[in-house]
């Protein structure tokens, strides 16, 4: 009876918000706005807030057309999925924009049966570098930087540069993956939403699911940092075939880990690293 | 610590990083009003009700909040204050059902005596709301009597009386509880 203070504090320990609370104020606020008739400045200032890329610009627009439509016509859930939508592009775009480091492994499917595996590590003062399963190419390790491809020759261990825009088309297929700024922007493209099955997901991630094309992506992202940790992308399955959507491409991220900096410094240990 | 240096940069800066900071201070904040509500209401669906009336007050005066520690104050006094409010207008209509269903949310950590929590909180319900409001600001938020005063805008003293008082009555419906548990094991 004498601790009953502390009783009082653990049973009184603060309880975390329902699931999808955060997402039902925006909703709120934009109905708000809806209501009185300022819509424009709703969506406007609310993708604004989220992406500052000029890329964003025709997402603005589709969403502001598709909110000010939906709510003309009533369909309120599709409104709220809308808001679904950019709450969790918001949350991931912004963790990728804060990253200080990326490490990567790139699965691309090539011509054939062949497959592409890519290591991609980046760090905060713009420097990546691209190491590559020799089987298929022979220059094994690119570093990019302010737009210049510097790559080791494989035979005298040379550093030739270049710049990405007239780089071999064999090394522009992990460009997506290159940053994370310019994966946040091929995300945004995806209109990502939490997966209605979570079967795949592991203690603390949370699987996202969007489209690129006819490709169905799934990405798994950490439910706490909002960070990537794997992303798939699938290929249709041919219609009344009653197969099962195929994966084709895969990568898997680490961030924010300490990367040597001498990784980033073009020639050094171009040759004696692999990927892992 | 993240999120509130982005609060803090957010908030000295107008425009689009207002509301950058915004989306910050919901996701960063979200449990403190939820759970302050939810304590005071002790109704699940009415504290997220409210948590989210509360949040968007935030946005309609989020250009006069001043720093990080000033959020903090305004969202537990605005949620006390709407708490407080409800539950007022609730005595005086009766239209609103304030259950004692206690909702199982998981916490960061489990209570060590989920039984006596369990009780602890719906006797905390049962306290006046003035006192409940106490209670819950002094041992959910960890609130000094001082600074409850601010929040709920009433004299240092008072609101030590009424935590007194608070826990005098929680004491006495612990060992009225103890004694009748006694009593059906002898019987």
């Amino acid at each position: 009876m004498n601790h009953i203070e502390d009783d009082l504090k653990a049973a009184l320990r603060r309880k975390p918000a329902p699931p999808g609370f955060a997402a039902k104020v925006f909703k709120q606020i934009e109905s708000e706005a809806l209501n009185k008739r300022a819509p424009h400045y709703f969506f406007q200032s609310w993708l604004g807030m989220a992406f500052r890329n000029e890329i964003l610009a025709l997402a603005s627009a589709i969403m502001l057309v598709l909110g000010v439509v939906m709510q003309l016509g009533g369909g309120q859930s599709v409104l709220a999925d809308s808001i679904e939508r950019l709450t969790i592009m918001t949350a991931v775009s912004r963790s990728l924009h804060r990253a200080t480091s990326m490490d990567c492994i790139v699965l691309k499917p090539g011509a054939g049966e062949e497959q592409y595996r890519f290591r991609v590590r980046w760090n905060a003062a713009g420097f990546t570098r691209v190491d590559m399963d020799p089987t298929h190419i022979p220059e094994r390790t690119l570093w990019i930087s302010k737009g210049t491809v510097s790559v080791a020759d494989d035979e005298d261990g040379a550093v030739r540069s270049t710049t990405i825009s007239t780089m071999l088309s064999k090394w522009k297929l992990p460009m997506e993956f290159l940053a994370p700024t310019i994966l946040a922007q091929h995300m945004e493209r995806f209109g990502l939403r939490q997966a209605a099955d979570q079967g795949s997901a592991q203690p603390g991630e949370l699987v996202l699911v969007g489209q690129e094309n006819q490709q169905v992506v799934e990405i798994a992202i950490n439910a706490r940092t909002a960070l990537p940790i794997a992303l798939k992308k699938f290929l249709p399955a041919p219609v009344g075939t009653g197969k099962e959507l195929a994966g084709f491409e895969e990568v898997r991220f680490q961030w924010n880990k300490a990367i040597p900096q001498e990784l980033f410094i073009p020639g050094r240990s171009a040759i004696k690293k692999q990927v892992h | 610590m993240d999120q509130a240096r982005a609060i803090s940069r957010g908030l000295s800066i107008e425009g689009e990083t207002d509301k950058l900071a915004f989306v910050d201070a919901v996701t960063a904040h979200q449990s403190l009003v939820f759970s302050v509500a939810y304590h005071i209401l002790h109704n699940a669906t009415l504290a997220e009700e409210t948590a989210q009336d509360v949040f968007v007050r935030l946005y309609q005066d989020y250009h006069r909040i001043k720093s990080t520690s000033h959020l903090i104050h305004w969202l537990r006094r605005t949620t006390t204050h709407r708490c407080l409010d409800i539950l007022r207008h609730s005595e005086r209509h009766s239209q609103i059902s304030l259950d004692d269903v206690e909702i199982h949310l998981p916490s960061a950590q489990p209570d060590q005596d989920p039984i006596l929590g369990q009780t602890l909180r719906r006797f905390v319900a049962e306290l006046p709301a003035a006192a409940r409001a106490v209670v819950v600001l002094r041992f959910q938020e960890d609130l000094e009597p001082r600074e409850i005063a601010q929040v709920l805008d009433l004299p240092v003293n008072t609101i030590k009386s009424r935590l007194q008082r608070a826990l005098i009555v929680l004491r006495g419906k612990l060992a009225s509880l103890e004694e009748s548990h006694h009593e059906s094991h002898r019987g």
